[in-house]
């Protein structure tokens, strides 16, 4: 159902209805920019990605084939971005410092100590490992989804999701949580 | 240690991908293997571990910003971009109907900033279109005046602050409208510039000119004030096309 208004939200976009891209906007910013901000753990180079992302994909849009989930898509180029924000930030030099000085200060519902400790504890991780434990488990998508945003295949999907919780727990035992 | 096999059926299992044959199978597993059992019971405290971790909400200027940089349509299907024109109604951007009288008081202040940039007083006694735009920032930790000036392509974006702290100042506008081309400031500050935007760190009292080329007459630009990575101002620069027919200092 989702998935069809997606696409009927495309074609009308690809009409020249502007109103229609704003929908979709509306409808992924959020689980886009916070994509950006597990990856990042940045709040302005969350909003930098996402933006990014939207324009993008505005600009693509005509390439976007509806036998695919628009969302999947979507995050295709939010994983792409993201990634390449990384290697950007690391050709300044500046992304351990960065990443490890600056925590969002707004995030506090929940547990503001374990949700500083899982971010940096994703930090740790390499981004693709990373990334995967974001798409899994902060997006809830299916190897499926994953191994086509990611362009791998499934059983490779499995395997690094596999090793990268393993890296997880171990990283998270350490900083005393979840006494995996 | 466990078999690959079993390994990744618990995975898969945390993961609600076996099929009904397979979660059987892990059952069993469980039952009579405590390292599976383990492994289960440190898989599902992590998986439940990260699904309490909050989801973040993205800046309510976010929307704004993604649709202010999308490349323009062309005049045919300008609906979108006609629709920033409902920028300064939206909640955060009201200061800009508050400030009206600002634009009087911030051409004065324009005429009076001592930093004036050479390109500007370059104009001297030339004849030609231009526009301006003002902006008032009255937050608990930074105050100041934001002049832009439009004139022969050249968009100069002047900015006043004081503050006792570190503050960024963000400018964004449309990549298809305009370029980029040069800041200058007082004090020292870092300069990041990525398309659609250029952000200004820094900290203390400082007047900063940032310059633009473009050929739009009346572009599109947004001022935001971050403190700690977050807007704390949000202002569109609208700017009112004017003859000038004199420039003269």
């Amino acid at each position: 159902m989702r998935q069809e208004e997606d696409s009927l939200l495309v074609r009308q976009c690809l009409d020249g209805n502007q109103k229609a891209f704003e929908e979709l906007v509306d409808r992924y910013q959020k689980p886009v920019f916070n994509l950006a901000f597990r990856f990042t753990t940045d709040t302005e180079d969350a909003e930098d990605i996402t933006q990014t992302v939207f324009v993008k994909a505005f600009e693509k849009l005509s390439t976007f084939d509806p036998k695919y989930k628009f969302f999947s898509w979507l995050y295709k180029i939010a994983v792409n971005e993201s990634i390449n924000f990384l290697n950007r930030k690391r050709d300044f030099d500046r992304f351990d410092e960065t990443l490890h000085s600056k925590q969002r200060e707004e995030e506090t519902a929940g547990d503001p100590e374990m949700t500083l400790a899982i971010n940096n504890a994703l930090l740790e991780l390499k981004p693709d490992y990373r990334i995967l434990v974001i798409l899994n488990h902060f997006q809830d998508l299916s190897y499926r989804e994953i191994a086509y945003i990611l362009d791998l295949r499934e059983n490779t999907v499995k395997s690094r999701l596999f090793s990268a919780r393993r890296v997880l727990r171990r990283v998270l035992m350490k900083k005393g949580i979840a006494n995996a | 240690m466990l078999d690959k096999r079993t390994y990744d059926l618990v995975n898969q299992e945390i993961d609600g991908a076996n099929s009904p044959r397979d979660s059987e199978r892990v059952r069993e597993t469980l039952e009579r293997n405590k390292e599976a059992r383990e492994l289960y019971a440190e898989l599902k405290k992590l998986s439940a571990t990260l699904k309490n971790v909050p989801k973040v909400d993205p800046p309510r200027s976010l929307k704004l910003r993604i649709l202010n940089s999308l490349p323009r349509p062309s005049a045919a299907s300008s609906s979108l971009w006609d629709r920033l024109s409902d920028f300064v109604r939206i909640p955060v951007f009201r200061t800009a109907s508050t400030f009206a009288g600002g634009v009087v008081a911030g051409i004065a202040l324009f005429l009076a900033f001592s930093g004036a940039p050479s390109d500007s007083a370059g104009l001297a006694g030339t004849i030609g279109q231009s526009a301006k735009a003002s902006a008032r920032i009255e937050l608990p930790e930074v105050s100041g005046s934001i002049r832009g000036q439009v004139v022969d392509g050249t968009i100069q974006v002047h900015g006043s602050f004081q503050s006792g702290r570190e503050f960024t100042v963000r400018v964004l506008y449309s990549p298809t409208d305009a370029r980029f081309v040069r800041y200058a400031a007082d004090q020292p500050s870092t300069l990041e510039v990525s398309p659609g935007q250029v952000r200004l760190a820094v900290r203390n009292d400082v007047n900063t000119t940032l310059s633009f080329a473009s050929d739009q007459q009346t572009p599109t630009l947004a001022v935001q004030i971050l403190l700690d990575g977050t807007t704390q101002f949000e202002q569109r620069l609208v700017f009112d096309s004017e003859r000038q027919t004199d420039q003269s200092h």
